[in-house]
């Protein structure tokens, strides 16, 4: 639908090539928009400042100025500003710095005519959303304003906290990894609850648990008698989602197929269900997750490159529970003081010994795991101090285990001399490495991934590669 | 289908286009209206030659690209893709010669985009090769594909500037 006279939005197009130049100015005039053009970063930004455009669209290869200098020069004039950055299918890499640096979205060329204006009619979209939130002296990168779920102020948690922030108003795809339990979906409820979006829907997803040939009609939807069991149609997460958030959880469980449809999703903003004949338009932004290694799901040919690419825009870790010094005590309170709450039980807080015993933990099932002793403790037990002996027998037993040896430098002269790995295979040598750590740490899988700096589940993968190759 | 029925059918189908007009009023349906008058313009116009070559070449988004900058200023488009073109072509030449990364990845990069807009598939994608290798700084595999990615371009160039601009249509 084109803009009505009155709110012809104006848009800033900086392309240094001049028949491009006049291919897009022309979608956009045909669309009812007003555009100005400018052929260099100097006059584009020139132009900005007198037109106050409310969308950008700015290639990143300019003849006088780097595009990416350009973009962040303008954010720091008018961070409301909605920019989408224009690359080239070999440079996406520099599109996704863009959207690190508080792009709107991206597009790669060359892109069809829909995809065109849907981006700008999205970025549009957003900006309205966003701007009566945002006062004319708002600071360049805004405060997290809803950190419900969010318990502990280690300064891991503060870093995802800024994260969160300044990724939350954007449309930028949001990556999240982490180990099993460590809150990725509250994290991702973060995002939509601090964007401009945050009145509209947050669907949630587990492509881990959908069956495979069901997946494909819970993400786009189904029409009624498509498929033997569809008596009805179904509209699909993705277009539940229209106007908000769409979070797709264990997102490299996702079958081959459906990574293709996904990506197509993607690039076109449009949904097409199972047995219908047209395509249906949908404005929504993706947050994914997974506690795998995404990467080496790549390598290992289970995840898309492609599709890792568009996802893979503003990566998030959440840091396990054993790396967020001061946070275990900070839960377990908050957790007792709303179970007891549920339960109907009256604790006064955590004995000093708990609290001790909780600390030194290494809590492998993250929060999940601690809220669950947490529950367990107050269940059983009547009210009064939490004391050791109301703990899960299980988790008392851990206090008499030797504590979680932190990595220990070792003298230079004690390592295996790095010639002796020379001629080996790089995947050899990644082997030799792991099982080095494996018995420095008993065998304990959890312990040397801690080392290694990766997440369990790839040790296990990798442990389970090799058996596969045994003969 | 020999060409005087194809004539016939799509006559036949501009009036049902022309007739259906006044009963489509609501944006949508307007919006609906546009693009089947501009899907059934294209279908009167005599099929594209496919021109030499362009291994791959896309008729219809060459079309396309003329549409969208209308009949009044298909030929200024034309002539600016035309010299965009050769700008690229130099470009790739002069910096895969030079070993210049930024030149190279600049030259390919508008190229892309330019090749794709304009319906060479073939030389697009081997415009995406050379872009990937100037980032990779591989010179090997950007000398490699210069001579095509050259030869192709030439071809589109040609097939720009013989294109007629009193109707828009390639040649």
């Amino acid at each position: 639908m084109k803009p009505s006279a009155a709110n012809r939005a104006s848009i800033l197009l900086i392309e240094d090539t001049l028949s491009l130049q006049m291919v897009y100015r022309s979608i956009l005039s045909s669309a009812g928009y007003r555009v100005a053009v400018a052929g260099t970063a100097a006059e584009g930004l020139q132009h900005f400042q007198s037109l106050n455009p409310s969308v950008v669209l700015l290639d990143l290869i300019l003849p006088d100025r780097d595009g990416l200098a350009l973009m962040q020069d303008i954010l720091a004039q008018a961070p409301e500003t909605s920019i989408i950055a224009i690359t080239a299918n070999g440079s996406v890499n520099r599109a996704v710095e863009a959207m690190r640096a508080g792009a709107h979205d991206f597009l790669v060329k060359p892109f069809d005519e829909n995809r065109f204006l849907s981006a700008v009619q999205n970025a549009l979209a957003e900006r309205s959303r966003a701007l009566p939130q945002v006062p004319a002296s708002a600071p360049e990168r805004a405060a997290l304003t809803d950190t419900s779920g969010f318990i502990g102020s280690s300064p891991a948690m503060g870093r995802i906290h800024a994260t969160i922030a300044s990724v939350a108003r954007s449309m930028a795809t949001v990556f999240i990894t982490g180990e099993s339990g460590t809150g990725k979906e509250l994290c991702a409820l973060a995002v939509h609850a601090n964007s401009a979006r945050a009145s509209g829907p947050f669907i949630a997803l587990n492509c881990g648990a959908i069956p495979q040939d069901l997946l494909e009609s819970e993400v786009f939807g189904h029409m009624k008698g498509s498929f033997t069991g569809a008596i009805s149609d179904k509209p699909g997460a993705a277009t539940a989602a229209d106007g908000g958030t769409l979070f797709l959880d264990e997102i490299c469980e996702m079958a081959p197929a459906l990574q293709t449809k996904l990506l197509r999703f993607l690039q076109t903003s449009t949904v097409q269900p199972v047995g219908a004949t047209r395509p249906k338009k949908v404005n929504v932004r993706i947050v994914c997750a997974t506690n795998r290694d995404p990467l080496d799901a790549v390598r290992r040919g289970y995840f898309r490159e492609d599709l890792y690419y568009r996802l893979y825009v503003v990566p998030i870790h959440m840091p396990p529970l054993r790396d967020r010094d001061g946070d275990v005590i900070e839960i377990a309170e908050a957790a007792l003081r709303r179970f007891a709450e549920e339960e109907g039980r009256t604790f006064h807080g955590l004995d000093p010994a708990v609290q001790a015993l909780l600390a030194r933990l290494p809590w492998p099932g993250n929060v999940r795991q601690l809220l669950n002793v947490i529950r367990n403790v107050v269940v059983l037990n009547p009210g009064g101090w939490v004391t050791l002996n109301m703990l899960p027998p299980g988790l008392a037993a851990e206090e008499a285990a030797p504590l979680l040896p932190r990595p220990i430098a070792v003298p230079t002269d004690d390592l295996p001399a790095l010639d002796s790995l020379v001629g080996l295979t790089l995947a050899e040598a990644e082997r030799r490495l792991i099982e080095a750590t494996l018995v420095q740490h008993g065998g304990s899988i959890p312990r040397a991934a801690r080392v290694l700096d990766v997440s369990p589940s790839t040790l296990y993968r990798k442990i389970d590669g090799w058996k596969s190759l045994a003969p | 289908m020999t060409a005087d029925t194809r004539r016939v059918a799509v006559a036949n189908l501009d009036r049902a286009v022309a007739a259906l007009g006044p009963h489509l009023q609501s944006p949508d349906d307007q919006a609906t209206l546009a693009r089947l008058r501009t899907e059934v313009a294209r279908l009167t116009r005599p099929p594209h030659p496919v021109p030499s070559g362009l291994k791959d070449f896309d008729p219809t988004r060459f079309q396309r690209l003329l549409d969208l900058a209308g009949p009044a200023m298909a030929g200024t488009l034309l002539v600016h893709l035309a010299a965009d073109l050769a700008r690229c072509r130099g470009l790739a030449l002069s910096a895969a010669t030079d070993e210049n990364w930024d030149t190279l990845r600049e030259g390919s990069h508008i190229l892309i985009s330019l090749a794709g807009s304009a319906g060479a598939l073939s030389l697009q994608a081997m415009a995406e090769v050379l872009n990937t290798a100037a980032h990779a700084r591989d010179h090997a595999a950007a000398r490699s594909v210069i001579p095509d990615l050259v030869a192709e371009t030439d071809a589109l160039i040609a097939l720009v500037r013989a294109t007629p601009v009193w109707d828009g249509g390639a040649a």
